[in-house]
């Protein structure tokens, strides 16, 4: 690591050399790379985070360049993330930039979000933040969303330590909302609330400062207004945390199955009830994924989970097991895809 | 009476960011119920609602003069 590229910050006393230590071992997954993204990974590129990704699967536009100023108009139609690991390799060669073409889903959340320390949440739609919570919830990593409408930003640090989820303050995942496309934002604030996440990422990575962590931050870019809400702690959750996350991750068999009682369990099959339809195991009802936030157990029963190939079943659980931490939920190992073979 | 600050999408569907109620309300979910009377258009099961800047849920109570926020999810990036 060239220190002299760093000298500025590493001068700072509460940062100094172990911070960017830190920042030089650390691996952050930025969600997303439009207005919110943009800001986000040009300085944590610029203030050497050791290892970064960046996902999304959009190419740039002309209608984007107003906000998402490191693309340039003879990037247009060029992959976002091809484009913004060529720049930022030149304003910081010393890191390492991966680009994912992709949206973030359900099937390859869990393999992206787990190679990393954080996620900064840059997304623009609803379905990928609640893929992001509940997948940063089931492997205990924290992230920092941000969000726009109009001229309005929000900012926050959610499951860190155990702290409050997204999920927690927004249970209704069924909710429709506009984006940037629809309702209009003027190119700096994305910007101005970006530069909030990335400050966030780094007092997380570095344990300095006092993160938004059960804090929700609003910011009117109109009225200069800061309103900071407490979301308050979760601290009766997180002692358990190992207890919680066992009941969480445990899965069963096919064969388990047939030797276990079953009087007191509620066997869901989390697949679309399309798919239910064509073929299920007859002791399973179906509880699409979609509606799971709104199954209510019987505190005496224990869950058992079905779905294709145990990706889903881990979010249900993850789900379940952040609105009933007490109930024993098991996923069945590997799906039914395991049964075709 | 509650002094009512509305937020995101919420501040336009209400036409003001912000408000006064002068009825009388129990607790948070009585608040709930009269905003969906008022706006029925506004889905205010998915708004978050902070009470004196506390994230509050529906049984916490209301007293005379709280100031209440109304955060609805918000999407934009």
């Amino acid at each position: 690591m060239n220190t002299e590229r760093y000298q500025r910050q590493i001068v700072l006393p509460d940062f100094g050399a172990e911070g960017q230590r830190k920042l030089d071992t650390s691996k952050v997954l930025i969600v997303g790379s439009g207005g919110l993204g943009v800001p986000v990974m040009q300085y944590l590129v610029g203030m050497g985070v050791g290892t970064i990704t960046v996902m999304d699967a959009d190419e740039v536009s002309l209608s984007n360049l107003h906000r998402q100023v490191v693309y340039t108009t003879n990037d247009i139609g060029r992959k976002k993330v091809e484009v913004a690991k060529e720049r930022l390799g030149l304003l910081n060669p010393e890191i390492s930039i991966i680009a994912i073409s992709e949206m973030l889903t359900s099937e390859n959340a869990e393999s992206t979000i787990g190679e990393c320390n954080i996620v900064v949440d840059c997304t623009d739609n609803i379905e990928s933040r609640y893929i992001l919570n509940d997948t940063c919830v089931m492997l205990d990593k924290p992230f920092v969303y941000g969000a726009l409408y109009r001229h309005e930003g929000h900012v926050s640090v959610f499951n860190h330590q155990g702290s409050v989820s997204y999920r927690d303050v927004y249970p209704d995942d069924s909710v429709n909302v506009q984006n940037c496309n629809e309702v209009g934002v003027l190119g700096v604030l994305p910007g101005i609330i970006g530069c909030y996440q990335a400050m966030e990422v780094v007092k997380i990575l570095t344990d300095f400062g006092d993160p938004l962590v059960g804090k929700l931050m609003v910011v009117n870019a109109m009225t200069s207004e800061h309103h900071t809400f407490f979301l308050g702690s979760k601290k009766e959750k997180v002692e358990p945390t190992n207890h919680v996350e066992n009941k969480k991750f445990q899965t069963m068999s096919w064969e388990k199955l047939e030797n276990t009682d079953l009087t007191k369990s509620h066997l869901i099959d989390v697949r679309s009830a399309q798919v239910f339809d064509e073929s299920h195991d007859s002791r399973f009802e179906n509880i699409p994924l979609q509606m799971i936030a709104g199954f209510e157990p019987n505190p005496n029963y224990e869950v058992v989970l079905v779905c294709d190939r145990g990706i889903a079943t881990k979010q249900a659980a993850a789900i379940l097991s952040s609105s009933f931490p007490d109930i024993q939920v098991y996923q069945i190992e590997g799906g039914y895809q395991v049964l075709a073979q | 009476m509650v002094v009512i600050k509305a937020f995101g999408q919420v501040k336009e569907q209400v036409g003001m960011g912000e408000f006064r109620i002068e009825e009388e309300m129990q607790n948070v979910k009585s608040l709930r119920t009269y905003l969906s009377d008022k706006y029925p258009a506004i889905s205010w099961s998915s708004v978050a609602i902070a009470v004196n800047k506390q994230y509050a849920q529906d049984q916490d109570p209301l007293h005379q003069g709280d100031e209440i926020a109304l955060i609805p999810p918000v999407s934009g990036g």
